[in-house]
């Protein structure tokens, strides 16, 4: 048994490794990547595998995560390292490029990570890092910080952080999810972020897309997800080539209710950028979520995602794909 | 963030308060470092580190069992006040606040106090001081309604440090923690809103009235109001939060009579109840006389230009009087330049008012 056999079979344990192994398949059957950058990233994972010896499939899920960004293998004295950053490497062209992109994170992250807790915390539109939920002015709250010059944390950067990237939709796309009277559910699942369960305040970012385009963005690859458990390379709907620099959020909602299509959204990765008054970023609350999706077993857990990402392909089938490398 | 097992933080299970603060304290600082990032947190390294820090954390928090979830609180506020008051702990204690946010780790309160006359809040450079100052005041407002909360704001609160800005937070917080102690909050913070009243005027002070009368019950609400000190264009009163919560953009609260007993009610309704005022009806005309008069007389009298740039009065007063042939109906709203340039607000306090405070616009509309 070699290195990457151990490694394959650890993956597969659990339902959470069969996903990543179908996204990286799926990303060199998708052109997203080429043979060189997997052969690349796999030479480094059987390194780092060697070296942190995990013995659960989360806990190699962690360390690919950990590869791809190239904080993994440790470089050892006297040896050349082989980590590498494979972040924002897909090299598809996005089209089209939309206006406006928008940004949704946690309210909590938006505060500890972006912006001044004095200016921010001060006079009567304040808002608090760990909100209440039914707190009835976060809203027009967090909307008064437009216009405003002087909310930047110093050197702060949006993407910055372990994970130097960012993810961002299309605005427009994006703004029938977050009309005022709803609650932060339907853009949650719209964008397919499992991570936040029930409770969570969002906030959006808007930002003009040629701000974007000053630094490195890209398709999401299995590179970019990272521990993203709901991510997936091929997305349903395959009628429209010229979104094929955009990769497709898997919408929560859909997934729950088994439809047959699951696209969401369209997404790209985006290296850090300078957050500050020339971002030219607008602010609006999007909502609180009071659902936690992922945990109905046999409907949109993680078994059956796998289910739905393994297309009819056979575990022997992705395994041979992976060690035919 | 990875969704966990308890199999998955065991390790952790057998950690002791100061294996838990030892934890996190390197955790953060290896976090901080490129060489040192990919294994912090060990030996949960290949869990944590992904991406939102404090989210994690609170994932590996959340599936330990009750014993080690004590033991993490206490070492996270050992954490906390083990950190030497230097410029390179900064990053630290600030992701060490936002962790004990986020998991409501009151164990922090005590550890806090200590430091509101100096430790890092009083470090020299001062944007650092402040920043980790309103921090502080942010993570203990979210903590609210816990136990502690509130004595630990009022310490904030008294803190050299605090500055008269973050009065609608403290407000807010406090009467979130404690809602009967409505008055008592404003009496403690009357001075800050004069402060900031006058530095910045009192733009946003309906979020903070809207906010006040989320938390206070409508009964407290409706037995404080008498308590208040209302007088126009005197910063240092309750006038701003009256105006705001009656008057102002959008207010939250209206009173009416209805034959002759003055009610207290929510906007919009949204099930809840009227409160009777709780004074007798020569108590309410008292009220009344307090309120609006006190509203009205110095608005009057006063030129818009000049109530505009009022501190103590959000725009500017206008009243219109209807007379339905049976009771006037007296509103009050934001002034309209126009028409307090025509003249054509007035006052009667012979007139044997039938009360709705509430939008003037809309109730002119009825014209």
């Amino acid at each position: 048994m070699s290195v990457l056999d151990d490694l394959v079979d650890l993956l597969f344990e659990k339902p959470r490794g069969a996903i990543v192994v179908c996204n990286i398949i799926d990303c060199l059957d998708e052109a997203l990547v080429d043979t060189p950058f997997l052969r690349a990233f796999i030479g480094a994972a059987e390194a780092a595998f060697n070296q942190e010896k995990p013995k659960t499939t989360i806990n190699v899920v962690g360390m690919l995560a950990k590869v791809a960004r190239g904080e993994l293998p440790v470089s050892v004295s006297g040896a050349p390292s082989i980590a590498r950053n494979f972040l924002c490497r897909c090299s598809i062209a996005a089209a089209p490029l939309y206006d406006t992109c928008s940004c949704v994170l946690e309210v909590g992250r938006f505060k500890e990570d972006l912006v001044s807790d004095a200016r921010v915390n001060e006079r009567h539109g304040f808002f608090l890092s760990n909100p209440d939920p039914a707190d009835p002015e976060l809203r027009r709250a967090i909307e008064s910080l437009n216009g405003r010059d002087d909310i930047f944390r110093t050197d702060a950067e949006l993407g910055g952080g372990p994970v130097p990237l960012f993810w961002v939709c299309p605005t427009e796309r994006l703004s029938p999810r977050t009309a005022a009277h709803r609650t932060g559910d339907e853009a949650r699942d719209a964008l397919g972020m499992i991570q936040h369960g029930s409770g969570v305040a969002l906030i959006e970012i808007r930002s003009p897309a040629n701000k974007l385009v000053s630094v490195k963005w890209a398709r999401p690859t299995f590179a970019d997800a990272g521990i993203h458990s709901r991510f997936r390379t091929v997305n349903d709907d395959r009628t429209n080539p010229s979104i094929s620099g955009w990769g497709f959020t898997v919408d929560l909602a859909r997934f729950a209710a088994g439809a047959p299509v699951l696209d969401g959204l369209p997404e790209r990765v985006v290296e850090p950028l300078e957050f500050n008054r020339d971002l030219e970023a607008q602010f609006s609350f999007v909502g609180g979520t009071t659902l936690t999706r992922g945990l109905t077993a046999a409907k949109d857990d993680d078994e059956a995602f796998a289910q739905r990402v393994l297309r009819r392909r056979t575990v022997a089938d992705l395994r041979n794909r992976l060690t035919a490398l | 963030m990875l969704k966990l097992a308890p199999i998955d933080v065991a390790p952790l299970e057998i950690y002791s308060v100061e294996d838990f603060r030892d934890w996190l304290t390197a955790g953060y600082k290896d976090l901080a470092r490129p060489d040192t990032r990919a294994r912090a947190f060990a030996p949960l390294h290949l869990l944590v580190g992904h991406g939102d820090i404090t989210n994690e954390l609170n994932s590996v928090y959340d599936v330990l069992s009750g014993g080690a979830q004590i033991l993490f609180r206490r070492g996270l506020a050992d954490a906390i006040a083990a950190l030497p008051t230097e410029a390179n702990a900064v990053p630290v204690l600030r992701a060490l606040l936002h962790l004990a946010g986020r998991i409501k780790a009151l164990e922090v309160l005590p550890k806090l106090t200590p430091q509101v006359g100096a430790g890092f809040f009083g470090m020299p450079d001062r944007d650092e001081g402040r920043e980790l100052f309103a921090l502080a005041i942010d993570i203990v407002a979210g903590m609210a309604p816990a136990s502690g909360t509130a004595d630990t704001l009022r310490s904030l609160v008294g803190s050299v440090f605090f500055r008269s800005e973050y009065a609608p937070l403290a407000l807010v917080a406090l009467c979130r923690a404690e809602p009967q102690g409505f008055t008592k909050h404003l009496s403690f913070l009357r001075r800050h809103f004069a402060k900031l009243h006058i530095a910045h005027g009192i733009g946003n002070a309906a979020i903070t009235a809207r906010r006040v009368a989320h938390y206070v019950p409508l009964n407290v609400m409706a037995s404080s109001l008498k308590a208040l000190e209302l007088a126009i264009a005197v910063p240092e009163s309750d006038q701003w939060l009256v105006d705001a919560m009656f008057v102002g953009e959008e207010p939250p609260l209206e009173i009416n009579i209805e034959e002759g007993i003055m009610f207290l009610s929510r906007r919009g309704g949204e099930g809840r109840e009227p409160v009777q005022l709780p004074e007798g009806q020569e108590k309410a005309l008292e009220f009344r006389s307090g309120l609006l008069e006190e509203i009205f007389k110095s608005a009057l009298e006063r030129l818009p230009e000049d109530l505009h740039k009022s501190n103590a009065v959000p725009a500017a007063v206008s009243l219109t009087v209807q007379n339905d042939g049976l009771s006037p109906n007296v509103a009050v709203g934001r002034m309209d330049k126009r028409l307090a340039t025509e003249k054509k607000t007035r006052f009667d306090r012979e007139l044997p008012w039938r009360l709705g405070i509430g939008n003037a616009e809309r109730e002119q509309s009825k014209d």
